[in-house]
């Protein structure tokens, strides 16, 4: 019987995970001399949610805020009360403010370009409204900034190793000893010791029925199927906000564009919200008091009366995102910016492909498939130094739990933390550990490699995206949440998974990974008794309990039980 | 075949093959272009279209992706708006004082 091949690595430092945030961290790592290896699924070049571009970062500038009278601390506030509602992790989020501008300096020492002549604003920058009631997020050219990043961590030291995608962690006596994972195109279990291990695989997608019918023709990257979290679960780590989820994710074109062109999301000059009989429901000076005087914040509403979802409510839908008129300097920002921002590239390619123009025609908008999204911020807790409950391993980006909407801000600066962190950490460990955390995993690929014939991964992503839509979204309940969890178990033990090359493994493994999450996500719904918009909705809890649930909950496993804590943020 | 790759262009670098973060393409004998092994899987983030050292790659949506054009309605500003939409937009263009 053919059994899977293993090969072995060594280092001081692993960082799971090339996207921003583990770019961050290599970068730092290898900056402070340590023995670095960044293990990524694909290719951090042009992997993860920034892989074909971002266009906008937040964080404090202190030469425009201070000319605004908004002080970090009233950033810091801003943050934790209107943009997470309160649940967050208050020291990341002001570590995040405080240090995103440097972290922004750095990519602009490695090579972006973050400065503009037309901009009349301090150091020439581009400076938007985006989540804050001031005006400190940058829109820059931020296309290529995986790229840019890969090279700055190669440059640095740190050893890159490419389509590995991290199954679980390695362990020895309750610390951390590195990682395990399985190559994507050799076919090999990769085992990689090491004194520390930062985390930062992203978010948990491909857990809903997709809107527009095809399971990779999603708006966050199909690639990434919460890994990490399942990864660590395993291993005993604290995973918090795993019940909260936005529905819809967001508002898009067959998922082929983010928020570029679109009114809300990063802004764009000429970008206007209408309905099909062509009323304005989003006018392009919503968020002005007196038109471009002052700003009163996109999370105001529309001053029309109506949203986007009302509109499809009174059968007035679908809704439009109309950028045609403006100025030719307004157009060419337009498209500068949407070719900036992630898939925007592509984008602007197809709308040539297939004969569009935002001059002449206005992009039809949806309301997309549920997402754990940045608002919802699921994953690990940890502390003011990235660190888990497990010694050795930290979190960061998207990965970690607690710090909503902290995006690509939160992976630059929390992948800088945790490289500092983990380097503390590895200088006490005297020996390499030699932890164990394999067997499962090789077993899984056995089992698949002995196999002939089988259930595909696709029937199985089917039977998930199904359950975790049907219930866990519309009808939200104990009930609804304890069936889910009968049906993830019925699938665990009976599908008998095949993989006829690593690739589809691969898939096969992602699949035990959906599993995990649906099942720890559908737990902590049950646990918390209330609801919470925007992000959990129950029909036997229809009410927000802020005295007993104002808090993150975390979900743990301990030998085989599962407990439940509450946290205050 | 979300990527379509034209093959009197392709110098077989496998550049595309080697960024796709889905893994898309296939690239068994490294002197043919690669294949498409897995079109279902593309998530059209155009890594390879902006990638390829020779422009030899386009994408492709499946029916069920086109964006069915519908003529723009809003058209100029109406009277009286011109002004506040000209500021709103210099206003998001970081142009302040013009
Ligand atoms: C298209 C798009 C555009 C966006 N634009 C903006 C923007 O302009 N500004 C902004 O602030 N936010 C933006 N966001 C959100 C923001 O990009 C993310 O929050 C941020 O980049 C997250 O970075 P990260 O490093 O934590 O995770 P990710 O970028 O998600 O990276 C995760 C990485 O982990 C790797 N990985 C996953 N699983 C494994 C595994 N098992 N083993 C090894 N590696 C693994 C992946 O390949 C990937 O490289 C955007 C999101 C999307 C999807
Ligand atoms: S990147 Fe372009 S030239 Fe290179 S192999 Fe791909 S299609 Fe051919
Ligand atoms: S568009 Fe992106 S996902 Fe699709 S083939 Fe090209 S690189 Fe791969």
């Amino acid at each position: 019987m053919a059994k899977i091949e293993k090969e072995e690595y060594t280092c001081n430092i692993c960082v799971v995970g090339g996207g921003i945030a583990g770019c961050s961290a290599a970068i730092r790592a290898g900056e402070l001399n340590d023995n670095v290896i960044l293990v990524d699924k694909s290719n951090p070049e042009r992997s993860g949610c920034a892989g074909s571009g971002i266009d906008h970062i937040w964080g404090y500038f202190p030469e425009v805020q201070k000319q605004e009278g908004v002080s970090l601390d009233d950033l810091v506030e801003d943050h934790i009360q209107n943009v997470a509602r309160g649940l967050a992790n208050r020291e990341i989020v002001r570590y995040i403010a405080e240090t995103s501008f440097q972290r922004i300096l750095d990519l602009e020492r490695y090579g972006a370009r973050i400065r503009y002549e037309d901009s009349t604003l301090p150091g020439k920058l581009r400076l938007q409204y985006q989540l804050h009631k001031c005006r400190n997020t940058l829109h820059f050219d931020g296309r290529d900034i995986k790229r840019i990043m890969t090279k700055a961590a190669k440059r640095n030291g740190a050893k890159i190793l490419s389509r590995v995608m991290v199954t679980d962690l390695l362990l020895e006596n309750g610390q951390i000893a590195g990682v395990v994972g399985y190559g994507t195109r050799d076919g090999k279990l990769h085992i990689i010791r090491s004194r520390s291990v930062i985390m930062a695989c992203g978010r948990p997608n491909r857990l809903y029925k997709p809107y527009n019918g095809m399971p990779f023709a999603i708006r966050m990257p199909p690639a990434l199927t919460g890994d990490g979290k399942a990864a660590m679960f395993r291993a005993g780590v604290e995973l918090i906000n795993m019940e909260f989820l936005s529905i819809p994710g967001r508002w898009s074109s067959k998922n082929l564009i983010r928020g570029g062109g679109l009114p809300r999301g990063s802004f764009q000059p000429p970008g206007i919200g209408l309905n099909a009989l062509g009323e304005v429901i989003r006018p392009r000076t919503h968020e002005f008091e007196d038109y471009g005087e002052k700003w009163r914040g996109c999370f105001t509403p529309f001053g029309t009366g109506k949203t986007f979802q009302s509109e499809l409510d009174a059968g007035r839908g679908p809704i439009y995102a109309d950028m045609s008129w403006g100025s030719e300097e307004d157009q060419e920002y337009m498209k500068w910016a949407v070719s900036q921002e992630g898939l925007g590239t592509a984008f602007l390619h197809l709308m040539e492909e297939y004969g569009l123009d935002f001059r002449k025609h206005k992009i039809e908008i949806w309301p997309i498939e549920p997402e754990h999204s940045a608002f919802a911020a699921c994953g690990p807790i940890v502390d003011s130094h990235c660190s888990t409950n497990i010694a050795g391993l930290y979190a960061a980006g998207d990965e970690a739990g607690g710090t909503p909407q902290s995006v690509v801000p939160g992976a630059l600066t929390m992948g800088y933390l945790a490289a500092e962190s983990a380097s503390e950490h590895s200088k006490k460990i005297a020996g390499l550990p030699m932890g164990k955390g394999e067997e499962e995993v090789e077993e899984f690929c056995n089992q698949i490699l002995a196999r002939k014939g089988g259930d595909s991964w696709e029937d199985a992503q089917q039977f998930i995206q199904n359950v975790m839509t049907d219930y866990n979204i519309e009808y939200r309940s104990e009930t609804m949440a304890q069936r889910g969890i009968e049906y993830l178990e019925y699938l665990k033990n009976t599908m008998q998974l095949k993989g006829e090359n690593p690739h589809e493994i691969t898939h096969c493994l992602e699949i035990r990974n959906l599993i995990e999450c649906g099942q720890i996500i559908l737990r902590s719904t049950i646990e918390r008794k209330e609801s919470r918009p925007p992000c959990l909705k129950r029909k036997d809890y229809p009410h927000q309990d802020d005295n007993n649930w104002f808090c993150f909950l975390g979900q743990k496993k301990i030998g085989d039980n599962i407990v439940f804590e509450k946290h205050k943020p | 075949m979300p990527p379509v790759i034209d093959k009197n262009l392709c110098n077989a670098c496998g550049i595309c093959w080697d960024v796709c973060p889905q893994d898309v393409f296939t690239f068994e004998n490294r002197k043919e272009p690669p294949e498409i092994g897995y079109p279902k899987e593309c998530w059209y983030c155009g890594a390879c279209y902006m990638d390829c050292p020779k422009e030899a790659i386009r994408l492709k949506l499946p029916l069920q992706l086109h964006i069915v054009p519908s003529p723009a309605l809003y058209g100029p500003p109406k009277r009286g708006e011109e002004e506040n939409l000209r500021k709103a937009a210099a206003f998001t263009r970081s142009v302040i004082k013009e």
